[in-house]
């Protein structure tokens, strides 16, 4: 019997990598890492990242955990927020702090997103989303 | 609150079709990859319809248009728009006002070697004109000097995972 156990990707490969924030500053590259259900910090040319959200290699829906990452932003403060697209949510990850907050989408009293792909903040902060299936982008302004 | 499109798909300058990119200017003008009508539209801040500043809305591979599949996109401060379209293995780059793109990432086929791009996502462009991309399928950061013909490897290996294989008999 051979078990298969999990999904590999250690901290200097990528396993389908979706969204990417540049901090050109610091030469960090933030990365939705969705096949190992991570995002990384890398700086370019390092040979490895750094775990900045979500367990390699493990799908879940605590604030921990990612599903399927796609679009990811980065505001001023170094805080990520990262489209948990299969979740239909979207997390806040304080800088520094691996457990996220859900700011839209299910789980935060509103309602889950149908297959959004992508996300940003504008000047204020103020929180984008794209819904694929809905034809839409939707404003969730901070409060 | 809907901020772009309808919630119903359409081809009209309100309405979107399977957005699939978001990209937001330092004046926050919203730059939408509107997949599903192979086109890019840009709405100002608050607008109620958009307007069409990239692709034709027929989806195509000449260089004026988007294929049926693009991804994520990025908007530098001089308003050039570039765009990772998928199913054309390229990365568009669109000068500002001009209806005629030029190719500045991959070579128009799939693959794995360094002029290529496969299935790609993320995209971003430095202050150099230097162009970040996220292969999916390659399992890799690529970037592209101004000008050139071939990715450099940033982040990744190209090989995706190491598969743990525990036998027990």
């Amino acid at each position: 019997m051979i078990d298969f156990c999990g999904l590999g990707s250690s901290l200097n490969t990528l396993h389908t990598p979706t969204g990417i924030f540049y901090d050109e500053q610091n030469q960090d590259l933030y990365i939705s890492n969705n096949g190992a259900s991570t995002v990384l910090k890398w700086r370019v040319g390092a040979p490895n990242g750094t775990i900045v959200a979500g367990i390699m290699g493990s799908i879940g829906f605590s604030q921990n955990q990612l599903n399927d990452s796609t679009g990811i932003t980065v505001d001023p403060w170094k805080n990520l927020y990262v489209n948990d697209r299969a979740n239909n949510r979207i997390q806040l990850f304080c800088y520094g702090n691996l457990t996220g907050i859900t700011i839209a989408g299910q789980g935060s009293g509103g309602a889950a997103f149908s297959n959004s792909y992508a996300i940003q903040l504008d000047s204020r902060q103020n929180l984008y989303v794209a819904e694929y299936n809905r034809a839409r982008v939707l404003k969730f302004n901070k409060l | 609150m809907i901020y772009a499109g309808t919630g119903t798909s359409g081809s009209a300058l309100n309405e979107l079709k399977n957005p699939t990119g978001l990209y937001m200017d330092l004046n926050d003008n919203l730059y939408i990859t509107d997949q599903g009508n192979c086109r890019i539209m840009t709405y100002a801040y608050n607008a109620n319809s958009g307007t069409m500043v990239a692709g034709t809305g027929i989806c195509g591979a000449n260089l004026t248009q988007l294929s049926s599949v693009s991804r994520y996109l990025y908007v530098d401060s001089a308003r050039n728009i570039y765009v990772n379209d998928l199913n054309n293995y390229r990365v568009m780059r669109w000068a500002s006002g001009n209806s005629i793109g030029t190719i500045v990432a991959g070579d128009g086929t799939s693959g794995s070697a360094l002029s290529q791009i496969n299935y790609p996502y993320g995209l971003w462009v430095d202050s150099n004109s230097n162009i970040f991309v996220a292969e999916s399928s390659n399992h890799r950061v690529t970037k592209w000097v101004s000008g050139s013909s071939a990715g450099i490897i940033v982040a990744g290996t190209g090989t995706s995972s190491m598969y743990i294989l525990k036998v027990n008999n």
